[in-house]
C-alpha cells in the first residue's frame, strides 16, 4: 500500500513538475520574442499550440522522420539528426535514458524535450474511421470576454450626428469578444471556426450586421501518403527560411541561437485573430516519395484607403493598406474591405535524408492600382497592382553541421525588384558548445508581402547583417550564452534620413544547480541610429541611441505547489539630443497549483519607474489559455494582477484574470479616443473552455 | 594652405600614435580569438601577458603579419621568441607598425616563472622608439610590464596583464604618454575539442573592452577560431593548421563594420 502511494505520489508529482516545466518553456520563448518584437500584439498561438499538442500527444522517437521533431521547435537539425543516426545504428530506443549517450543532447536539451516525447514500439497507424475519429477526436470551445473597465473618451455618449462626422467616437461597446470553436484528431485533422469582435467595434448591429467583426474557418488534412496536406478556408503558408513567403509569425533574434532558423510547415491551418496576416481560399500538398509538390490560391478582402485620381475621376488607387483589422470609428469602418488580395504560389520540395531543397513562386495582385504616397524614404516600396516572387532555399546536416538558408527575387508589374537572402549555419561544436551563424541581405527595392526573413528592421526589406551566436555548458550547474550582431540598413527609413548602421549584442550567463532552483543575468548593448531630436526641420542628421539592459531573473520551486519568480530589469538609454534617461521594472510572481485541487492562481505585484516611454520595459504575464499579454511598463507606478483557473466537471475549465496599472502623478493615461480620466488602467479576461 | 596641411598631418600623426602606442595585440590566434589572449600558453604570450610563457617546455618561435583595414600604412609585423632556462623561460620579441612617415618598433625580453604548480609569474622591458617624419623626428622610452598566470584546474587558467606600469612618456607635447593597458581574461576548455576565451581589458583611454573567443578542433591539428569583441564592436574569425608536429600556420582576419577586415597570418615554430 505504502509502494503504492508512493508510487502515485511519484506520478503526480512527476506530472506536476512536468507541466511546470511546459508553461516555462512556453512562456520563456515567449520572452524572447517579445523583447525583439517590442509589441504588445503578438500573435502565438501556433506555437503554444503546437507545445500543446505535442504534449498531449508525444512523438514516438522509435517511428518518428524528424518532421515532427523539427516542428516542435525545440531542437536543432544537428541534434534530431543525431536521434535518428543512432536509432539507424543501434536499433530502436528502449528507454528514454538511452538520450543521454547521444552526443548533442545534454542533461538540459533531454529535460526540455521529455513532456513532448515517448518511446513505444507501436506503429502509429493513419487509418483513420469516421467512429474512430468522432470517437477520439477533440472538440473544444472557447468563449472570451474582455471588458473595458475605465471609461475612454471614444465611447462618450454623444448624438449621431456627432458621431458621424467624426473619427474620435466608437460605434460599438467597450468590450472584446471572442469565440472559437474547433474539431482536431491527432494532427491530422482540424476543423473550426473562429470569430472576434474587437472593443469599439459593433456587434450584430450598424456596420456589423453579420455579429462577429472578423470570422475565419479552416478545414484542414495531413498526413495521406499522396496527398500530404490539404486546407480550405484560412490557412497559413511558410516556405524556406521565410524570405518570401511566410504568413505566420517567426521567432526574431533571441537569446537562444537555434531560433535564427526557420522550419517550414508549408501548410497550417489557421486559428488566430489576426485580420490580415493568413490565406483565404485552397491549398493542397502532393508528394510522392522524396519530392512534394504545394500550390495554393487565396484571395481575401483587406482593409485600405481608396483615393480617387485628382485628374482622372474615375481612377481609383489605394494609398494606404490597414493592417490593424479595428473597425471602430468611420475612417476604420470606411476602410473596411477595401481591397481585394489575390495570392497564389508553388512550392517544390525535395528531401533525402538531411538534405532538404524546396522551389516557390508566389504571386500576389490587388485589385485596385496601390499607390502609396512617395516619400524619399519609401520610395523603394512596393508599387503597382501586383508583385511576382521566385525562391530558392537549402537546408543539409552533415554531422555536426546544420547549413540553411534561402534566395529570394522579386518582380513588380512596373519592372522593378530585387534580391533578398539568407545563408546560415548552427554548428554543435561538442556536446557543451554551439554556435550559430547568420548572414542576411536585403536589397532595398525586395518586396515580398507576407514574409518574416531573419533581421533587425521590422521588414525583410533593406538590410544587411552578420549575427554570430554562441551557447555554451560552462559546467554541470552553469550556463552561458550570447549573441553580436551588426547590422546596415543601406536606404533611408522611417523617421531616419539616411543611412544607417548599428549592433547589438547580448550575454546571458545562468546558474541552474537543480531542478527547482534557476537564476540568469543578462546584459544586452543595442546601438541604433535615429533622426536627431534637434534639427531646423531642413537636414536631420541621423544619431547614435544607445540601449543597455540589465536583468536579473530568479525563479523558485518552493514546493510542488508553490513557485516564485522575482525580476529586476534597469535599462539605460543615451543619445546626444536628449539627457541620458533610465528604467526599472521590479516585479514578483506568486504561482500556486495545488495537486487535489482544480483551481490554479497566479499572482504578480509590480513597480516600475521609468524616465519615458523610449525606457519601457515589456514583460511577459500570465494569461488564459491562448491569450497573450506583453504590455510595456513605463512611466512611474504599480502594476498587479490575479488570475485563476478553474477545472469543472471534467471538460470545463474556467479563466478569471484582473490586472491594473496604477499610475503615479498623472489625471489621464493615453489620449485621443482612448484617453482615461484618472491613474487607474485595468483589463480584465474571463474565458471559459468546454473540451471533451 | 602648407600651414593647414602640416596642422592636420600632425593631428592625424597625433591619432596614429594614440591608435597604435606599439601595443597591438600580435600574431594571427590571439587576432582570431578577438584578442582574448591573455590567459592562453604559447610563445606569442610574449606580446599578451608573459607569464603564459612560463611552461613552456620547448623552444619556440613565431613570426606574424597583420594588415589593419586593407590600408597599407598600417601593417604591423611581429616576432616572438620563447626559449626555455633551467628555471624559467626567456622571452624575446618584436614588432614593427607603419610606414615611412610613420613608424614604430618595439623590441623587448621578458623573463617567466612558474612560482608554484598554481601561479606564474613574468616580467618584460621594452623598447620603444617611434618615428614621424623628418620634420618631427623621433622619440624613445623604455616600458615595462607584468603578468600573472593562475592555473585554477588543468582546464580552467586566469590570466592578468599590465603593460607600461610606469605611463611614459612619449614626448613634452601635452603630456603624451604611452598608454597603459590592465588585463584579466579567463581560458576554459570545455573539452578536448573546444577551448572558450573571455576577457575584460581597459586601456587608460578608451573604455573597457570586453572579448570572447571560441577554439575548436574539429580534427586533429586543425584548428578554427572565432571571437568578438565590443568598443568598438568586432568579429573576428581564423583558422591554424600544424603540421610534422613542430610547425604551425595560423590565418584569420579582423572585420568592423565601418572599416572593414584585417587579415593576418602567422607562421610558429617548435624546436
Amino acid at each position: 500500500m505504502k509502494r503504492c502511494l508512493s508510487i502515485l505520489f511519484f506520478l503526480l508529482f512527476g506530472n506536476l513538475a512536468i507541466a511546470q516545466d511546459k508553461s516555462e518553456i512556453i512562456q520563456q520563448r515567449i520572452e524572447f520574442i517579445t523583447e525583439q518584437a517590442q509589441s504588445e500584439d503578438l500573435d502565438l498561438i501556433n506555437i503554444v499550440e503546437r507545445l500543446n499538442y505535442y504534449y498531449d500527444n508525444p512523438i514516438n522517437l522509435n517511428t518518428t522522420q524528424g518532421d515532427d521533431l523539427d516542428e516542435l521547435g525545440l531542437l536543432t537539425s544537428v541534434q534530431i539528426n543525431d536521434l535518428l543516426l543512432h536509432r539507424k545504428a543501434f536499433g530502436k530506443y528502449v528507454s528514454i535514458y538511452e538520450l543521454q549517450s547521444l552526443k548533442y543532447w545534454d542533461l538540459v536539451t533531454i529535460q526540455m524535450m521529455l513532456p513532448f516525447i515517448r518511446i513505444d514500439d507501436k506503429l502509429d497507424n493513419l487509418h483513420i474511421s469516421f467512429r474512430e475519429a468522432i470517437k477520439q477526436g477533440r472538440f473544444e470551445l472557447f468563449l472570451r470576454l474582455q471588458p473595458q473597465l475605465e471609461h475612454k473618451s471614444g465611447y462618450d455618449k454623444v448624438p449621431d450626428s456627432i458621431k458621424a462626422l467624426s473619427n474620435n467616437y466608437y460605434y460599438g461597446n467597450a468590450a472584446r469578444y471572442y469565440t472559437r470553436f474547433r474539431y482536431t484528431y491527432k494532427s491530422n485533422i482540424s476543423i473550426g471556426m473562429t470569430g472576434e469582435k474587437d472593443a469599439g467595434e459593433q456587434f450584430f448591429k450598424g456596420a456589423q450586421k453579420n455579429g462577429f467583426d472578423f470570422y475565419s474557418a479552416h478545414a484542414f488534412f495531413k498526413g495521406g501518403k499522396y496527398l500530404r496536406a490539404v486546407a480550405v478556408g484560412d490557412y497559413q503558408i511558410q516556405v524556406g527560411q521565410g524570405v518570401n513567403l511566410w504568413s505566420s509569425y517567426a521567432f526574431g533574434k533571441t537569446a537562444d541561437i537555434a531560433t535564427i532558423k526557420r522550419n517550414a510547415q508549408s501548410i497550417r491551418p489557421y486559428t488566430s485573430v489576426d485580420e490580415s496576416r493568413f490565406l483565404r481560399g485552397v491549398a493542397a500538398e502532393v508528394g510522392y516519395k522524396n519530392t512534394s509538390f504545394l500550390l495554393f490560391a487565396s484571395q481575401k478582402r483587406i482593409d485600405a484607403n481608396i483615393q480617387l485620381d485628382s485628374t482622372l475621376e474615375d481612377l481609383e488607387f489605394i494609398s494606404t493598406i490597414d493592417l490593424t483589422g479595428l473597425h471602430r470609428t468611420n475612417r476604420e469602418i470606411a476602410r473596411k474591405n477595401g481591397l481585394t488580395e489575390q495570392i497564389a504560389g508553388a512550392n517544390l520540395k525535395f528531401v533525402k535524408g538531411q538534405l532538404r531543397l524546396g522551389t516557390a513562386a508566389v504571386y500576389q495582385g490587388y485589385n485596385t492600382l496601390f499607390n502609396k504616397t512617395e516619400q524619399l524614404y519609401n520610395q523603394f516600396d512596393f508599387r503597382g497592382k501586383y508583385n511576382t516572387s521566385f525562391s530558392g532555399d537549402y537546408s543539409y546536416t552533415f554531422r555536426n553541421v546544420n547549413v540553411f538558408g534561402e534566395i529570394s527575387r522579386n518582380i513588380t508589374d512596373s519592372g522593378t525588384g530585387g534580391w533578398g537572402m539568407v545563408h546560415g549555419a548552427l554548428i554543435a561544436l561538442d556536446a557543451k558548445a554551439s554556435i550559430g551563424l547568420m548572414y542576411r541581405n536585403y536589397d532595398k527595392d525586395y518586396n515580398t508581402f507576407y514574409n518574416a526573413g531573419f533581421s533587425e528592421g521590422s521588414n525583410t526589406q533593406n538590410e544587411r547583417g552578420l549575427y554570430a551566436g554562441f551557447k555554451l555548458k560552462v559546467s554541470s550547474k552553469w550556463y552561458l550564452q550570447g549573441y553580436g550582431d551588426m547590422f546596415q540598413f543601406p536606404w533611408m527609413r522611417y523617421l531616419v534620413d539616411a543611412p544607417t548602421a548599428g549592433h547589438e549584442y547580448l550575454i546571458q550567463s545562468t546558474y541552474k544547480p537543480n531542478k527547482i532552483f534557476e537564476f540568469y543575468f543578462r546584459f544586452r548593448e543595442q546601438v541604433r541610429q535615429r533622426n536627431s531630436r534637434f534639427g531646423d526641420g531642413t537636414i536631420t542628421e541621423v544619431e547614435d541611441i544607445l540601449q543597455r539592459n540589465y536583468r536579473f531573473n530568479l525563479s523558485y520551486t518552493v514546493s510542488e505547489i508553490f513557485s516564485l519568480k522575482t525580476r529586476l530589469e534597469y535599462v539605460t538609454l543615451q543619445r546626444p539630443s536628449s539627457e541620458k534617461q533610465n528604467g526599472i521594472l521590479f516585479y514578483q510572481d506568486f504561482i500556486f497549483r495545488p495537486k487535489s485541487s482544480p483551481i490554479d492562481l497566479a499572482f504578480r505585484y509590480a513597480l516600475f519607474d521609468t524616465d519615458s516611454y523610449d525606457t519601457r520595459i515589456y514583460a511577459f504575464e500570465n494569461n488564459a489559455l491562448y491569450v497573450f499579454a506583453v504590455p510595456a511598463y513605463f512611466n512611474q507606478g504599480s502594476r498587479a494582477y490575479a488570475m485563476v483557473r478553474y477545472t469543472f466537471l471534467k471538460h470545463f475549465d474556467l479563466w478569471v484574470r484582473y490586472g491594473f496599472f496604477l499610475y503615479n502623478n498623472v489625471s489621464s493615461i493615453s489620449s485621443g479616443a482612448e484617453e482615461i480620466k484618472g491613474s487607474r488602467k485595468s483589463d480584465l479576461v474571463v474565458q471559459l473552455r468546454m473540451s471533451f | 594652405m602648407t600651414k593647414l596641411l602640416l596642422t592636420s598631418l600632425f593631428i592625424f600623426g597625433c591619432n596614429s600614435l594614440i591608435f597604435s602606442q606599439g601595443y597591438q595585440f600580435i600574431g594571427s590566434r590571439s587576432n582570431a580569438l578577438g584578442g582574448a589572449s591573455v590567459a592562453l600558453e604559447d610563445v606569442w604570450a610574449f606580446h599578451h601577458n608573459i607569464a603564459g610563457i612560463a611552461n613552456l617546455k620547448k623552444a619556440a618561435a613565431g613570426i606574424s603579419y597583420e594588415n589593419r583595414f586593407l590600408l597599407k600604412e598600417l601593417q604591423s609585423q611581429g616576432v616572438a621568441v620563447a626559449i626555455p632556462m633551467k628555471k624559467g623561460v626567456i622571452g624575446i620579441g618584436m614588432q614593427t607598425f607603419g610606414y615611412n612617415n610613420f613608424r614604430s618598433f618595439r623590441t623587448g625580453v621578458g623573463y617567466a616563472l612558474a612560482l608554484t604548480e598554481f601561479l606564474s609569474m613574468g616580467v618584460e622591458m621594452n623598447h620603444h622608439f617611434i618615428g614621424i617624419n623628418a620634420y618631427y623626428g623621433n622619440y624613445q622610452t623604455v616600458s615595462g610590464e607584468i603578468g600573472l598566470l593562475a592555473k585554477v584546474t588543468e582546464e580552467w587558467k586566469i590570466g592578468f596583464s599590465i603593460v607600461n606600469l610606469t605611463r611614459n612618456k612619449i614626448s613634452e607635447f601635452r603630456e603624451d604618454r604611452l598608454t597603459t593597458i590592465m588585463r584579466l581574461g579567463t581560458n576554459y576548455r570545455i573539452s578536448n575539442s573546444v577551448t572558450f576565451l573571455a576577457e575584460v581589458e581597459k586601456d587608460v583611454e578608451h573604455p573597457v573592452r570586453a572579448k570572447i573567443g571560441f577554439e575548436y578542433l574539429p580534427v586533429e591539428n586543425m584548428y578554427i577560431r572565432g571571437g568578438f569583441a565590443v568598443q568598438p564592436v568586432e568579429f573576428t574569425f581564423g583558422a591554424g593548421y600544424a603540421f610534422k608536429g613542430k610547425y604551425r600556420l595560423d590565418l584569420g582576419s579582423a572585420y568592423r563594420q565601418i572599416i572593414g577586415w584585417s587579415p593576418n597570418a602567422s607562421f610558429t615554430v617548435q624546436f
